[in-house]
């Protein structure tokens, strides 16, 4: 009996003898050997199969013969309905597709559930889900599921660029101290209940305004106009005054040091506009 | 005391003790405006769920009558409570099941007003949520961004303001 690699040379020999009288017998087929290196634009080009493909095994056939979920087979069925006529395999796999990447099971549940799943959040989950999607969004910035937080003192102080507010508390080290814009003011002023409010060197304009706006319900008690400059072109009217008579938010102190020096009647009543303005429309101000 | 007779959507009757179908506010109301106490007759013809399932309505029920003996311990006083962590071992096992059906049975706990059921099925979808990013949400979920780049950014800066405040009471509650 022979060993297997002395039986593996004899068959690789036997091989190569039946392959040379091959030749020998039809000389053409040696120039139809193969090249090594074969050609870029041939190389681009797909190889046909050698075996016809199994229908079924198709990226399609694939597709089809995964088990739908509940939503794909109810559009299944209205696709169906809907081409009753010409109905074909091609039709039905590609509506399903569609519908896989959009459907969101979330979406079936009423506003009030939603509610009630936020409640467990804490406010990082919170703002991860605003940002989840614009129906999470406008859910939880229209309640009250972000909750306030309390603060005794909150100090805005104006820069140099004039458009940049520094928010710290007045003892806050420099490197506690956070930059923004003036536009942005009003979404940050409505996380907080601030009991005193400083602002220094601050151009009291509308989007301040606004801020203070959202500070009605700090039930702020002091607010500190400190070497700031008033830039309000809203006019008082008696309704605005009625409302400032009548409501029981009224800050116990509010001060004036430094402030421009020509600050008139007009000037407090506009400083005092700027937080009971709840009655003015501040579109038509932004307008002027 | 005889039992009640419900109907499912797609006709599956089920029979059903009173003291269970206590636990459904909308139908315990809906006897009580109906006259129907535990001491007069029960209606013979079945009481139609229109909006819940058979299979659906079978959970339900299965909840109802583990928990029938429960006592009323709602957190009224407390409505901003935020565990998650306290679902019954029972209700975790009965509520291993998909998403789909999951939120049928928050749609249906809400329809039949089963405080107990909504509370932990909106406790267990909470749970999927706790601790994910954005992104990890809506791959949960299968939520499709529609946000534009702007509507985003603004929410960022928004969240940020958030975050200045945390960061400042945290700084002021050290010192």
């Amino acid at each position: 009996m022979l060993k297997p690699i002395a039986a593996i040379r004899r068959k690789a020999s036997s091989f190569r003898e039946q392959r040379q009288a091959k030749l020998k017998n039809n000389p053409e087929t040696k120039t139809q050997k193969p090249k090594l290196k074969s050609n870029p634009e041939t190389k681009t080009q797909k190889r046909p199969p050698s075996v016809e493909l199994d229908s079924y095994f198709s990226i399609d056939s694939f597709l089809a013969r995964i088990k739908p979920t509940r939503k794909q087979q109810q559009s299944q069925k209205s696709t169906q309905i809907s081409v009753s006529t010409t109905s074909t395999s091609t039709i039905t796999s590609s509506s399903t597709t569609s519908t896989t990447t959009t459907y969101c099971l979330l979406d079936e549940l009423p506003e009030k559930c939603l509610q009630q799943i936020f409640n467990y959040f804490d406010s990082k989950d919170l703002q991860n889900l605003r940002l989840s999607c614009s129906r999470f969004d406008s859910i939880i910035s229209s309640s009250n599921l972000i909750q306030r937080k309390s603060i005794n003192l909150l100090q805005l102080n104006g820069n140099s660029r004039d458009k940049i507010y520094r928010f710290s508390h007045s003892n806050a080290p420099i490197y506690d101290r956070y930059g923004f814009y003036q536009s942005e003011i009003d979404n940050g002023l409505k996380f907080l209940m601030a009991k005193k409010i400083i602002f220094d060197n601050v151009f009291i304009d509308a989007s301040v305004s606004k801020a203070l706006l959202n500070g009605i319900d700090y039930c702020l008690d002091e607010i500190i106009f400190d070497f700031c400059h008033f830039q309000l072109s809203i006019l008082i009217t008696d309704e605005i005054f009625h409302h400032f008579s009548t409501s029981c938010c009224l800050p116990e102190v509010l001060e004036f040091i430094g402030c421009e020096t020509k600050i008139t009647i007009k000037g407090i009543k506009n400083a005092v506009t700027a937080y009971f303005i709840a009655y003015i429309s501040w579109d038509d101000s932004d307008d002027e | 005391m005889q039992p009640i007779k419900l109907v499912s959507s797609d006709g599956e009757i089920f029979e059903v003790d009173r003291d269970v179908i206590k636990l459904s506010t909308t139908l315990h109301t809906m006897f009580q405006d109906l006259g129907i106490d535990e001491a007069s007759q029960a209606p013979t013809d079945p009481i139609p769920i229109q909006n819940v399932n058979g299979a659906i309505l079978r959970k339900v029920i299965q909840w109802c009558v583990y928990h029938r003996a429960d006592q009323n311990v709602g957190d009224e006083n407390d409505p901003r409570e935020k565990r998650t962590d306290d679902i019954p071992s029972w209700d975790v096992e009965f509520l291993k099941i998909d998403q789909g059906m999951l939120f049928e049975l928050i749609l249906a706990a809400n329809y039949l007003d089963i405080k107990g059921l909504l509370d932990v099925t909106c406790k267990t979808v909470a749970n999927m949520i706790k601790g994910k990013t954005p992104e990890e949400i809506r791959r949960t979920f299968n939520i499709k961004n529609d946000f534009t780049p702007e509507e985003e950014e603004q929410i960022r800066r928004e969240n940020a303001w958030c975050e200045l405040m945390w960061k400042v009471l945290k700084h002021n509650s050290l010192k």
